[in-house]
């Protein structure tokens, strides 16, 4: 592979020693029997915590390099459709990577950085995890109602009622990361590896309704640091559901309707991309549907494949 | 007890392989024999139906080997339909990412995990004495290690990702994973 | 298009253009229904086996019959030569055979009607026709069409007295070894016969039905503990042409009643009274004077012997341009005699029309003497033995075992024989009752087979031998039933108990006869049960409809094969292949329709690809598109319900013993078949792992053999 100047997996500073990696052409390498006297190689993508940082990319910055990414494609491509497809595999990769943080984010014990949380979490309901840290926002309890999968669809709907008024300030700033007040704690005695602060893993979703709730909930959070404004199932066909966005904060400063539905496509590829991965093959595609005041309000419309209803009816249904 | 562990992607493809053989004090390497050098891949390649079953079932567990009988009867993944508010608190208390033992061939035994972006990761763990002979004694897995070596990995992964550089369902060459890899098999498996 | 018949499939080998057809699932049930057909003897006299070898270059009577064993109505010989020039033969044969059939209705019209014997006239003749045409035309023989239990199949063997002068001592059912020597000549005869290229799917499960057929089937041994290769029909022939006469004739039935005098260690489980002699006399249809000959001694022998008499216009005048009939091996026949055949391969030719003659008597053999014959004995033996136990036990299990106990205290029934085995007589009720059994299964009334051994099993507790047969085939009997009555609670609560029962069963006898003897051979016999036993569920199992269900079942029995008995080294990577094809067959049954649509589409696809390629030659390449939509279409739905890749990795396992048995054809079938799974993989490529090594080993074989013939 020629084009190899950026060592895909590499980029950081030991790529040097690249020889003592895995190759896949030559397969597994045995253990050597000087091993562990080896000095452990550390890179600074690996030594960091999954959960530690709280990076929040300031939107101005985020639509400049948005607006690059679309004037790029714009150039290149032909057609609309074609531009809309390059645009939402851009969000497919990164709603792959997504799925795969924020589950096991949402699989970290809430309170497991102080004792006495430790002790209370041990059982990991909804009502430990709130009077344990009562100091969380409502929108993280709301996460952890959703990770425990116990009437998250109602949960969901108050915190967005909590939230509804402040909206406009939560969509000022896209954050990349929102673990806030749990996760201070965790900043002074940096753990390396989170796997001893989980009891339990997350379960993986395996039925459509849980795994878009936890869109609606977690990913939307996370993105745009507010749960989507609707969860709807389409009353015509069983294959489609609409997750619906009163105010897309990315695409606010497009003008004209049509060009802002097409740069929406970004979004329509992190949700893609999410539910693909995990096994929920779709399409998703965007929608302009004022209502009221809300005249950007997008309806990003999810079609799944037939086999994934079709996989649900043969493993859920009650024969 | 040597392992064969391998991440395997979408497409079935390997994209993280190793091979960890432990030195018992001044013995020498307990490998797998070449025989099995020569199949592992594919003897984990085998198991990877069974673990797709496994995937999709609400508990996964392999009748196959907690009821010691050996039905395998993937049909009944539908779970008893009684008592929803019950039925569902017992249902999230299961793991459904780590599998533990799905499948054995020959006295060794195969153990899996399925990250939340459908990797799957798989060991073969042999005896310390698999020459590839018929040994019926199969290997005893201790599950809390198993499963907590399995879910660093996964944090490993997820750390490979977050990696922009790094295509998914790219084999992962980097250095520093592999070693941390073979760090965490000397602390969970290296019993 | 020719139908695709049991024979086909069989002899697949000899029948390479039908490589491409599909094989019926309950293909097994079939098998298993001529494995345990009646068994018919012949018995010849040396002048009129010196007769036949002479003109048709055949040894003895009996080998040229045993090539007519199998299902007569199906008329296999003739297959191949009555569909391709139908118009012209058929009627050529039939202007013949009107000849013949005038005689042949007239001896026969004397049998049943001696008083209509003056009228030969053309209506009669009319009615004996469209008799054949019912057991003939009337159904068609393609594999597809017709359920197994409609055909009436048998085997031929030797005489009695043969038999049990030849008989081994052990009580083995079949010998590893010569099942063994068999395989390899016949993968002698495929490396032969194929190429790498043949298309090996359909022949390589043909040659496990044939492997299959061999280990759950014999014409030689004589069992004690069970009844299916037992004779029914004795055929004692005569050569009329030879002057052959009623004194021959009589001395060779009563040389027959009185086998069990004259033998030494005649075995007690044997009755020479259930078996139904029948006179066969060979004549010359050309000569008045041998046709009224046969028609006197056919009465005479009904009269004064009362024994039925068939006969057969075997010397026919070689008539000019007769076409000749290459005949293929029987399917069901002895092991030793496959495997002397594997070796000379040499061919047998007869007459069309003496082939079509023979089938004719057969018929009339099996419809009008064989199977009445076994229906008489089967409702005698009902009312003699069965009914009485039913209606003084009337389920009682008390009562029935205070009176089993009785009579188990005469033990009169017991025969020691002269190795000190103990055996059940052949006049014993146990043994009655296991003969009622076996020949209602041979007459496929599963039935009344079931309770028969149902309520059978109930007395033999003390005879674990016994026991075990008695219960494997109670189990085989409910598997045999119709399809839709197997459910999934019927295999769990009925027939798995049963089978693990008999497998234990087996294993008890076995160990108390090492106990008895220490000595291992003595434990062997039992071995051969149990394998037989072990093969024929999984075969079973495989044919039921819901293969998502009962694969797991047939897997685990073949995999005890391979862990306890003791076979040979190509049998056993059968039973890896075969372990093969039942993951592949591990299919849930809500999505095999869109896996099988699946696979025809990727089928069309590859094929599609292929074409492309070649085009790509003289075009530019533009194929990118089609590739990466290719990739996408894995089928969400049937993730985890098939078992594709444990197949697929059986079958790699089972290329690799092939190739440490130097078979380089089945190496490269077994390569072959499994390239589309393992294509896409790094896998395949990768130089230090077993694909890579067996491929390169196979290429290494193909430059060797081509040095060494050049050389």
């Amino acid at each position: 592979m020629s084009q190899d100047i950026i060592y895909t997996s590499t980029s950081d500073e030991s790529f040097k020693n690249r020889s003592t990696g895995y190759e896949y052409t030559v397969g597994p390498k045995p253990s050597l029997p000087d091993e562990c006297n080896r000095s452990p190689l550390t890179s600074k993508l690996y030594s960091e915590s999954l959960n530690t940082k709280r990076h929040e990319v300031s939107l101005s910055a985020m639509t400049f390099l948005f607006q690059e990414m679309i004037s790029s494609l714009h150039k290149e491509c032909k057609t609309v459709t074609e531009f809309e497809t390059k645009l939402s595999n851009y969000g497919e990769s990164i709603g792959s990577r997504l799925l795969e943080l924020l589950n096991f984010r949402s699989s970290i014990s809430p309170g497991s950085s102080s004792r006495t949380s430790t002790f209370l979490t041990s059982s990991t309901s909804v009502l430990s995890s709130q009077t344990s840290a009562p100091g969380t926002n409502a929108n993280y309890t709301n996460n952890t109602n959703n990770n425990n999968g116990g009437g998250s669809t109602g949960n969901g709907t108050r915190s967005r009622s909590n939230t509804g008024a402040s909206s406009k300030d939560y969509a000022s700033s896209i954050k990349t990361s929102n673990r806030d007040s749990s996760d201070r704690h965790h900043h002074h005695h940096q753990v390396e590896s989170l796997t001893s602060q989980i009891s339990k893993m997350r379960r993986r979703d395996l039925k459509i309704l849980d795994i878009l709730q936890f869109i609606h909930g977690t990913l939307w959070s996370y993105l745009f640091n507010h749960v989507s404004d609707d969860l709807v199932k389409s009353s015509e066909r069983n294959n489609e559901y609409m997750i619906i966005d009163n105010q897309p904060p990315l695409t606010q400063f497009i003008s004209g309707p049509n060009n802002r539905i097409s740069c929406d496509y970004f979004i329509c590829g992190i949700i893609k991309g999410f539910l693909t991965n995990a096994g929920f093959r779709c399409k998703v595609t965007a929608h302009e549907m004022p209502q009221g005041q809300f005249e950007n309000r997008t309806v990003y419309l999810i079609q799944f494949d037939n086999q994934v209803l079709e996989r649900e009816a043969i493993r859920f249904d009650q024969p | 007890m040597p392992q064969y562990f391998a991440i395997i992607g979408h497409k079935d493809n390997p994209i993280y392989e190793a091979e960890f053989s432990i030195q018992q004090g001044n013995q020498k390497n307990l490998g797998f024999s070449q025989e099995l050098k020569e199949m592992n891949p594919f003897i984990l390649h085998a198991s990877l139906d069974i673990i797709e079953d496994l995937q999709w079932q609400v508990v996964p567990s392999n009748s196959q080997y907690t009821n010691g009988n050996n039905s395998d009867n993937g049909s009944n993944f539908s779970i008893s339909s009684t008592g929803g508010f019950l039925r569902s608190k017992t249902v999230n208390n299961t793991d459904n990412c780590y599998l533990g033992k799905v499948d054995h061939f020959y006295g060794l035994a195969i153990t899996a995990y399925i990250s939340y972006g459908g990797m799957k990761f798989v060991m073969i763990h042999g005896t310390s004495n698999s020459g590839g002979s018929n040994t019926s004694a199969s290997v005893v897995i201790d599950d809390s290690a198993c499963r907590s070596f399995y879910q660093e990995i996964h944090e490993l992964y997820i750390k490979t990702l977050m990696n922009p550089f790094y295509r998914a369902g790219d084999p992962i060459s980097s250095p520093v994973f592999d070693s941390r890899v073979r760090s965490l098999a000397r602390k969970y498996l290296n019993k | 298009m020719k139908n695709f018949t049991y024979e086909h499939y069989m002899n697949l080998l000899f029948h390479l253009d039908y490589c491409n057809e599909n094989v019926i699932p309950e293909i097994s049930r079939r098998i298993l229904l001529h494995a345990i057909s009646p068994v018919i003897t012949v018995t010849s006299t040396p002048i009129l086996d010196e007769h036949i070898s002479e003109t048709y270059n055949i040894d003895s009577l009996y080998m040229m019959l045993r090539f007519f064993g199998g299902c007569v109505s199906d008329r296999d010989q003739v297959n191949e030569y009555t569909n391709t020039d139908a118009t012209s033969n058929e009627e050529n044969t039939s202007d013949h055979s009107t000849i013949i059939k005038t005689e042949e209705d007239s001896i026969k019209n004397q049998q049943t009607n001696i008083e209509i014997d003056t009228q030969k006239s053309t209506s009669t003749l009319n009615v004996t026709k469209n008799n054949n045409r019912r057991r003939n035309r009337s159904r068609s023989n393609s594999l597809f069409q017709r359920d197994a239990t409609q055909s009436q199949y048998i085997r031929f063997t030797k005489p009695l007295a043969d038999l049990l002068n030849t008989r081994e001592t052990n009580d083995m059912l079949f010998d590893y070894h010569s099942l063994e020597v068999f395989l390899e000549n016949y993968l002698k005869m495929i490396e032969k016969h194929t190429t790498d290229e043949t298309p090996d799917q359909l022949l390589k499960k043909s040659l496990y039905h044939t492997f299959f057929s061999l280990a759950i089937s014999s014409t030689t041994s004589l069992s004690p503990y069970e009844s299916f290769n037992h004779p029914i029909v004795s055929l004692i022939a005569l050569d009329i042409s030879k002057g052959q006469t009623y004194e021959d004739g009589r001395d060779l039935l009563i040389s027959f009643k009185n086998l069990n005098r004259n033998i030494e260690n005649f075995p007690a489980f044997i009755n020479t009274n259930d078996i139904l002699p029948v006179f066969l006399l060979c004549y010359d249809p050309t000569s008045i004077e041998q046709i009224e000959l046969c028609s006197s001694l056919t009465k005479q022998f009904k009269k004064q012997l009362f024994v039925e008499t068939i006969t057969l216009p075997l010397w026919m005048t070689q008539i000019e341009g007769t076409l000749q009939v290459k005949l293929h091996q029987p399917i069901m026949s002895s092991l030793d005699e496959m495997i002397y055949f594997t070796q000379i391969e040499e061919d047998t030719k007869l007459p069309l029309k003496l082939v079509h003659s023979v089938y004719d008597i057969l018929d009339e053999l099996v419809h009008d003497l064989l199977l009445p014959f076994m229906h008489r004995k089967i409702s005698f033996w009902e009312d003699s033995v069965m009914q009485p136990r039913r209606s003084l036990f009337h389920g009682s299990k008390w009562m029935k075992k205070f009176i089993s106990k009785n009579t188990h205290q005469q033990s009169s029934t017991l025969v020691k024989d002269a190795n000190g085995n103990l055996y059940f007589a052949s006049s014993s009720t146990e043994f009655l009752l296991r003969k009622l059994a076996d020949w209602s299964m041979m007459t496929s009334n599963f039935k009344n087979a079931y309770t028969t051994y149902e309520s059978l099993s109930h007395e033999l507790e003390e005879y674990p031998k016994y026991m075990a047969t008695c219960l494997e085939w109670e189990a085989i009997t409910l598997l045999m039933g119709a399809q839709s009555i197997v459910t999934v609670k019927m295999i769990k609560n009925d027939i798995v108990p049963l089978l693990d029962n008999a497998l234990d069963t087996y294993d008890m006898s076995s160990m108390r006869a090492q106990k008895r003897e220490d000595g291992s051979s003595s434990t062997e016999p039992f071995r051969s049960y149990e394998t037989r036993c072990m093969i024929l569920a999984a075969e079973l199992f495989l044919s039921l409809s819901d293969t998502w269900t009962s694969t797991p079942y047939a897997i685990e029995y073949l995999e005890l094969i391979l862990s306890e008995c003791k076979l040979g080294p190509c049998s056993q990577i059968m039973i890896w292949e075969r372990l093969s094809d039942c993951y592949s067959l591990r299919l849930d049954p809500r999505i095999r329709h869109k896996v099988e649509n699946d696979n025809s589409r990727k089928a069309k696809l590859k094929l599609q690809k292929h074409e492309i390629f070649e085009n790509e030659l003289t075009m530019q390449p533009n194929n990118q598109v089609n590739s990466t939509s290719e990739t996408s279409n894995y089928d969400l739905v049937a993730q985890g319900l098939t078992r594709k890749r444990k197949a697929a990795f059986f079958r790699l396992l089972a290329a690799k013993k092939w190739a440490d048995k130097k078979q380089w054809r089945q190496v490269a079938w077994c390569l072959n078949d499994i390239e589309d799974d393992y294509n896409d993989l790094s896998l395949a490529t990768r130089k230090n792992l077993i694909l890579y090594k067996l491929r390169d080993q196979l290429s290494n074989r193909e430059k060797n053999t081509n040095e060494e013939t050049t050389h």
